[in-house]
């Protein structure tokens, strides 16, 4: 059954106890009209009675009265009115009574009809004709007796019991049709309770079932399906609940099929990102790598401030000579691997080697202002690193160190094998500095010399000839200042002196320092 | 015959004498008051304060079903003066409040018959069943029956009502 049936039905069920209801209202209307219409009748009867009998009275003291004034006159036409008033009156009251009583009424009527004229006698001979008025008073009064003493107390009683009667009648009737009012009431309150309820429960139970089914199916619990076997709209909704279910179930089911194979696809893709991202990060810088990784390409860059830093092993064509290959390329790896880790700790960017040649440049691809000292820094760590390695055959390898501030263009250039390289003359100067330099120390040009002096001393060297032929100044590094180096605390990163001038100048403490000079304070690169 | 007739004369008057005892009573009689009462009422004599009872309406019946019915004479009248004297020892207007009063109280429904003359006591005693009245002993005639006093009729020596009073 739908719910609009159900609800129909319920309506009809109250509406047509609502119209018993009013049918037992309007009976009771009846059956009180119909009591209340006896009892009126007889309370009529009752008030007609006390007017004759106080009528009655009145005259039959009145004639009494009369008789005893000694030059009474007739006064006949004055009280004939009042004798047809109660004569009235008896008659009405005959009208109101019914058969039951009838016989007593026609009695008083009978009754009162002699009496009246035995009054009218009384009064028509009052004073003038003795014998009329005495015999008429003789006559009058034990009739008036008679109805007030017997014949009305009777009719009085039976209409007590009438009134009596008629009042519990009318009590009776408003009882009965006040409990069945009351009963018509509270059965249409309860079946109203009942309809309500059945209907709300049902309702109430089936909403709720499917209010918690599609919670469920909302929270994704697919398989759960919604009990309502009802065949109207609730049973539709759940119906198309479940079929709904259904479908999202095996779409899921198909969801995460298709997404455990994603998610197997992008590991593998990731894997194979991050592969790329490692080889490419080892060769290029991680900035460039980015820039590289996101558009495809790293545009040409130009940095007008960077230290270029080249190294060169002294007598390697003579140790090529002594050690085998793998030996060779062995010792270099050796070199090559504690310059990597030096200039990483540093902050330069690793260029290229060029057989036993070592490129690095500082303050690119990330700008700096303290890279001609970090490099200095660097390149003392370099040398004192080939200075305290021990080679196969009791060799002893010596490099030459060169470093040259100024400005570069950086790029990527190839599509394949691309690699991150410098160009300008900053990158020739800097060769010119390392090959006019000496075994194990650090020649730099004029440019770097100013940015480091008050960090480092230096040895001049005046004009030296290129093989360009072109005379450049050049700077032999002596070591730290010797004013920076004091009051060194053991176990501190950096004398406490250079990291204050270190930050006095760039505005930040220094990435590293070499470890050995903190121990060593003598020791330092004027060899 | 004459023998006869003689007889019959004297058996005649001795009947006559014997049976009519108020005859002679009246006759001696002149101004005394009479209680008189329908021939029918089952009473012969009364006591002076029965008497009054029954006048001034405190005893109502004379038997279950037969009222008393009470005749009186018209005021200004020698018997009415006599009995409101002797008997009722009231006033006139004593009198007629008497039975007003009675009459608001509800405690009679009648009240006294009052009658001009004596002919016409007379004529309503006999011919009312219960009534009972008072008149002149010279005017009783036969029809109504006097009623004894203290065992007295009019007349008798020992009888108390009497027209000029105590």
């Amino acid at each position: 059954m739908t719910i609009r049936r159900r609800l129909t039905l319920g309506f009809l069920t109250i509406l047509t106890l609502f119209a018993v209801s009013e049918g037992i209202q309007y009976w009771s209307a009846q059956l009180r009209a119909r009591t209340m219409t006896t009892l009126d009748r007889a309370l009529k009867r009752q008030v007609l009675m006390a007017s004759v009998r106080q009528q009655v009275s009145n005259l039959h003291n009145l004639m009494v009265q009369m008789s005893q004034v000694e030059d009474a006159q007739a006064v006949g036409g004055v009280f004939n009115a009042d004798i047809a008033h109660a004569a009235n009156d008896v008659h009405e009251l005959a009208g109101l009574t019914g058969e039951q009583a009838q016989a007593e009424v026609a009695q008083l009527e009978q009754t009162y009809a002699t009496l009246s004229a035995a009054w009218r006698g009384f009064f028509d001979n009052l004073g003038a004709d003795e014998s009329q008025y005495v015999a008429a008073q003789l006559k009058a009064e034990p009739l008036g007796k008679r109805v007030l003493s017997e014949i009305l107390p009777r009719m009085q009683a039976q209409q007590d019991q009438s009134v009596t009667q008629a009042r519990k009648r009318f009590e009776d009737v408003t009882r009965l049709t006040d409990r069945v009012s009351l009963g018509i009431f509270g059965l249409s309150m309860l079946a109203s309770v009942a309809v309500a309820y059945v209907i709300g429960r049902y309702l109430t139970s089936a909403l709720s079932e499917l209010s918690v089914g599609a919670s469920l199916i909302g929270a994704m619990n697919l398989k759960h399906r919604i009990a309502v076997k009802s065949k109207d709209e609730i049973g539709t909704v759940a119906a198309a609940f479940n079929d709904m279910a259904g479908n999202l179930a095996r779409a899921q089911e198909e969801l995460t099929a298709a997404n455990v194979e994603l998610t197997t696809r992008n590991a593998e893709v990731e894997h194979e990102k991050q592969v790329s991202q490692s080889l490419l990060l080892n060769i290029l810088p991680e900035l460039v790598a980015k820039e590289l990784a996101a558009n495809g390409k790293f545009a040409p860059r130009y940095f007008e401030d960077v230290t270029i830093l080249f190294t060169d092993f002294v007598g390697f064509t003579l140790a090529t000579e002594k050690l085998a290959a793998e030996e060779l390329v062995d010792v270099l790896h050796g070199y090559f691997t504690a310059f990597d880790q030096i200039v990483s700790r540093y902050q330069m960017e690793k260029m290229k080697t060029i057989g036993d040649a070592y490129f690095c440049a500082g303050g690119l691809p990330v700008r700096t202002p303290s890279h001609p000292v970090d490099a200095l820094l660097a390149a003392i760590e370099m040398v004192h690193e080939v200075e305290q390695r021990t080679l196969p055959g009791d060799l002893h390898w010596r490099v030459r160190i060169g470093l040259h501030s100024g400005p570069v263009v950086a790029g990527v250039v190839g599509i394949r094998k691309f690699a991150f390289d410098v160009w300008g003359d900053t990158v020739n100067l800097a060769s010119r500095m390392e090959s006019g330099g000496a075994p194990n120390r650090i020649n730099v040009s004029e440019s770097v010399y100013r940015r480091a002096k008050d960090f480092f001393t230096f040895e001049s060297r005046g004009k030296v000839l290129t093989k360009e032929k072109k005379e450049l100044d050049m700077f032999l590094l002596g070591g730290i200042q010797p004013a920076l180096m004091v009051s060194s605390d053991r176990g501190a990163a950096a004398p406490p002196a250079f990291v204050q001038r270190y930050r006095t100048y760039f505005g930040k403490d220094p990435v590293a320092f070499p470890a050995f000079l903190l121990n060593n304070t003598a020791d330092v690169i004027t060899s | 015959m004459t023998w006869f007739r003689s007889r019959l004369l004297i058996v005649a008057a001795l009947v006559a004498g014997l049976t009519t005892p108020r005859a002679f009573a009246q006759a001696g009689s002149a101004g005394d008051l009479a209680i008189v009462t329908h021939p029918d009422t089952p009473v012969d004599q009364l006591s002076f304060a029965d008497a009054r009872q029954v006048l001034k309406g405190e005893r109502q019946y004379w038997t279950k079903d037969l009222p008393v019915v009470l005749f009186v004479r018209a005021p200004t009248s020698a018997e009415r003066s006599a009995v409101l004297d002797v008997i009722y020892q009231m006033s006139e207007p004593q009198f007629k409040q008497y039975w007003i009063a009675k009459q608001f109280r509800a405690e009679t429904a009648t009240s006294p018959k009052n009658l001009k003359s004596n002919e016409a006591t007379q004529q309503f005693v006999a011919a009312t069943a219960g009534a009972i009245g008072f008149m002149a002993a010279r005017d009783v005639k036969p029809g109504v029956k006097v009623v004894k006093i203290d065992g007295h009729l009019p007349g008798e020596k020992g009888y108390r009502l009497h027209l000029t009073g105590k």
